[in-house]
């Protein structure tokens, strides 16, 4: 049977080398060969026939390439240099480093100055409330809750906007208080926050000395803010900046101090004035932390701290 | 091809710039190059050539070899040309079909002459297409370095990262798939 013999002339060329080779030079050193690889020697031969026409056609473009790619003239197509990727790289290696310096060094200063707490006292937070604890509290139990705490820290009475932003005042202001009580024993209304809790606290006494000045109105609440989001991280930054800082680590001392409850009404009052406006971003995130210190009021304050309870 | 004597200088001069060296190794060796990139990548194989033979001119002062030496590290390029070619096209997914593979499929359509007939008048891509149109890629492409480049087995498997005796079997294999696609009487089992 040819299929047989041709099976076993197949199999012959996997062992003998030299038939193997003979196979695919296109030359068949075995008169036994079948029929078919007559047809394989013809390919053969063909694939390695001389040049046509169409395959040099490229000839001119292609030698006046290689010769200037040989004499070193520039080409496009030519790959860079191994020199000119290591400076490339050093280059890069310089900018990341350089980049990374001035974007590290942009953080630290902005959350030196407060910068950050400020925004995101006075942006973030009044956004979270007006939208977003709406929605999550299907609109009505945020209203109710919010001027729970606004109830405790001013008058109680009016537009909820005005006492939410006023809970977060209170919220730091009370555990300011709390470590502004003794200021409130020391010095009075304008003074508070700040240098009582300087006097508390080393760190942060400094820093707070100066924000006194301007202090309850406007700076006020996003400190408090700040505390209650950044506490962890850079608690002594933010105290720096203005008395509302205090009010980080508040959350933290407020249990402890028993004779906050006191002055955290009075301030309470007196901050709710002047910066409610801004002071109010804060209650949502602000509430649990807080809600220690409301406790400690809740005997002082009649409507309010109730109020803050429901809140809580 | 080019004789063994002659090519030391003739890369030597070319490796100088020498436009007649340059020249006649183009001449020399542009068909089997060719060939062999447009068995596997035909809408892109003349632009491969070209990368090739720039690669080839800028390694040139540096190449030391006799004309085996030459051939193996020619297709060395091509090889490694054809595979970038291949993860270009992959991210493109894009198949680019010679006009000539396209004619020549219709000339050569099921209702064609007889085999025989057909074989004598192929071209040398023709035949060359006709030698690896069965096979594997892995077979297509050691049957190409084998018969195309010209290249013994041993230089086959350098350039392709295998050991000689896988070469082996990858040809052993395709000479069964040929046995079958052009005689058709041969068992595979």
């Amino acid at each position: 049977m040819t299929p047989r013999s041709d099976e076993l002339w197949v199999d012959m060329t996997q062992f003998d080398t030299h038939v193997a080779d003979g196979v695919w030079d296109g030359m068949a050193p075995d008169p036994d060969a079948p029929g078919w690889y007559a047809d394989v020697r013809t390919l053969v031969h063909r694939a390695r026939g001389p040049a046509e026409p169409d395959e040099l056609v490229d000839e001119p473009v292609i030698v006046d390439t290689m010769r200037r790619a040989t004499l070193g003239e520039t080409l496009a197509q030519l790959p860079h240099r191994p020199g000119v990727r290591t400076v490339g790289r050093l280059m890069a290696l310089k900018a990341a480093a350089a980049t990374t310096a001035s974007v590290m060094t942009m953080a630290a200063a902005a959350a030196t100055t407060g910068i950050v707490a400020t925004v995101a006292a006075t942006v973030v937070v009044p956004a979270i409330q007006e939208r977003v604890m709406p929605m999550i509290g299907h609109g009505d139990p945020p209203a109710a809750e919010a001027p729970a705490p606004t109830d405790t820290d001013a008058d109680g009475t009016p537009g909820a906007a005005t006492p939410r932003r006023c809970d977060p005042d209170e919220d730091s202001c009370v555990p300011g208080t709390a470590g502004s009580g003794a200021i409130d024993a020391s010095g009075e209304p304008s003074s508070t926050p700040g240098t009582t809790t300087g006097a508390a606290e080393p760190a942060p006494g400094g820093a707070t000395a100066t924000s006194p000045s301007q202090p309850a109105g406007a700076q006020e609440p996003a400190p408090s803010e700040s505390a209650t989001t950044t506490a962890a991280t850079a608690p002594a930054e933010t105290t720096t900046t203005t008395p509302t800082t205090t009010s980080a680590p508040l959350p933290d001392e407020a249990p402890s101090p028993a004779a906050s409850p006191e002055p955290a009404a009075s301030p309470g009052p007196s901050l709710n004035a002047a910066p409610g406006a801004t002071a109010g971003s804060a209650p949502s995130t602000a509430a649990s932390p807080p809600s220690a210190p409301g406790l400690a009021r809740r005997p002082d304050l009649p409507a309010g701290g109730t109020a803050a309870t429901g809140s809580s | 091809m080019m004789h063994e004597a002659e090519l030391p200088d003739v890369v030597d001069a070319a490796g100088r710039g020498e436009h007649w060296a340059l020249t006649q190794l183009f001449r020399a060796y542009q068909p089997a190059v060719l060939r062999y990139l447009r068995a596997q990548a035909a809408g892109a194989a003349d632009d491969l050539a070209s990368e090739v033979w720039i690669g080839v001119a800028r390694g040139l002062p540096r190449f030391t070899g006799d004309e085996a030496a030459f051939r193996g590290w020619l297709f060395t390029i091509a090889r490694r040309r054809l595979i970038d070619h291949r993860r270009r096209a992959a991210r493109q997914r894009t198949d680019v079909v010679a006009s000539e593979r396209l004619d020549v499929a219709v000339e050569w359509g099921p209702s064609g002459d007889p085999a025989s007939t057909v074989l004598e008048r192929l071209g040398a891509q023709g035949a060359v297409d006709e030698l690896v149109a069965e096979l594997t890629p892995e077979q297509a492409e050691a049957v190409l370095l084998r018969v195309v480049g010209g290249l013994p087995v041993t230089e086959v498997a350098r350039i392709m990262q295998r050991e000689p005796g896988t070469v082996r079997v990858l040809c052993h294999r395709a000479l069964r798939r040929l046995a079958v696609h052009l005689g058709d009487e041969v068992s595979t089992t």
